[in-house]
């Protein structure tokens, strides 16, 4: 069904595979992040490749690429923080960035609006988190749940309440993400509809046809601008997250 | 050299640095920082995804402690106001996030409190 909102969402087997009794068939999904991963490592592979003194266009991009991160880690997490995790922030956003775009296009899909997909990516920050700030802290990473200077009963309640809004960290940052790009893929798809059905109505509707056209066109942009946005936003979390693993104890 | 500004000489790249600084440094002086999160959808699904995903997490870890203690309804119940207080300091904590990527114009026309005269 052509007008279906739902349909851009499906998961078909492009190659058909099974181990152990498991369904590991190539779908579009994988494609897709196949694509994801393959594309960023292709572009920043090219845009280094001369590593001249004074860059070239596609290097000044990728150095762009690289500086923004950069700048967004170093300003949440420090030098400390760079020097840890920046390969790991850097392919999260660039990852994020490439499938988003990718996905915008016609016919193509989009791995971030399955929630399982986020969900591992916000997992993967959140133990991240847990083991380099046991690591580094020690027992020190549990004062993270009992910030210092208030009287001591207080502790009764701030302890629970913290250590429900730490876990709960994985959950709103991984929603987030699937949120945004699954309610804007859907919003474009029904205007989208809009239209042929309209334009079937005859010739009023026909010219009634082109407010949900500029409507999509308008989403278009919006979704442009969130798929950034959204990567953004999802690298930003994981910079402050993993200040906190490094940072705890000075809470 | 016709161009008095070409960098030369051992100390070029240095030079060349100081330039590009100070056109970067007038350029930003010049634009104002423009909010990145002007997409109120985002923002709402921001706000909406904290709240609910702490509320969520303190009830099911509320129903755990049921299941494990069969103290069946308190710990939701516990679970539930905890963590719809974590909830809260959740937002509390996005929005101050918020204010300190864009703070506010310390230029911007003060707003006058309601028992104060202009």
């Amino acid at each position: 069904m052509a007008n279906d909102p739902m349909h851009q969402f499906q998961i078909a087997p492009m190659i058909p595979m099974e181990i152990a009794g498991y369904d590991v068939s190539f779908t579009n999904a994988s494609l897709f992040l196949v694509l994801g991963a393959a594309i960023p490592a292709a572009f920043m592979l090219f845009s280094s490749a001369k590593a001249a003194l004074v860059p070239g266009r596609v290097q000044t991009l990728g150095e762009g690429a690289y500086s923004f991160v950069h700048d967004m880690l170093h300003s949440s997490a420090g030098a400390d923080g760079v020097k840890k995790f920046f390969p790991m922030v850097l392919s999260l956003f660039l990852f994020i960035f490439t499938v988003n775009m990718v996905g915008l296009f016609a016919y193509n899909f989009t791995p971030t609006s399955q929630i399982i997909v986020t969900a591992m990516m916000a997992l993967l920050v959140f133990f991240t988190v847990i083991i380099v700030g046991f690591a580094k802290n020690g027992l020190g990473f549990l004062k993270l749940f009992a910030p210092s200077g208030i009287p001591w009963p207080l502790y009764l309640i701030v302890t629970p309440i913290e250590i429900i809004s730490f876990f709960s960290r994985p959950l709103s940052h991984a929603v987030r993400l699937w949120a945004n790009i699954l309610a804007g893929h859907i919003l474009v798809k029904v205007f989208a509809g809009f239209v042929p059905m309209m334009a079937e109505t005859g010739a009023v509707g026909t010219v009634g046809a082109i407010l949900p056209f500029v409507m999509t066109v308008a989403l278009y942009a919006l979704e442009t601008l969130v798929a950034f946005l959204q990567a953004y936003v999802f690298t930003m979390l994981t910079c402050i997250y993993l200040n906190d693993a490094l940072h705890a104890a000075d809470h | 050299m016709a161009d008095p500004n070409k960098p030369h000489g051992p100390d070029a790249l240095d030079k060349l640095a100081a330039r590009v600084a100070e056109v970067k440094q007038g350029r930003e002086d010049r634009e104002p920082r423009v909010a990145i999160d002007r997409s109120g959808m985002s923002l709402g699904l921001r706000m909406a995804s904290e709240f609910a995903s702490a509320i969520l997490v303190g009830g099911l870890l509320g129903y755990g402690i049921d299941f494990l203690m069969k103290s069946t309804p308190w710990g939701l119940l516990l679970g539930l106001a905890l963590g719809f207080m974590a909830g809260t300091v959740n937002l509390v904590r996005a929005s101050r996030q918020m204010t300190a990527a864009h703070p506010v114009d310390p230029n911007a026309p003060r707003v006058l409190d309601d028992e104060e005269d202009a």
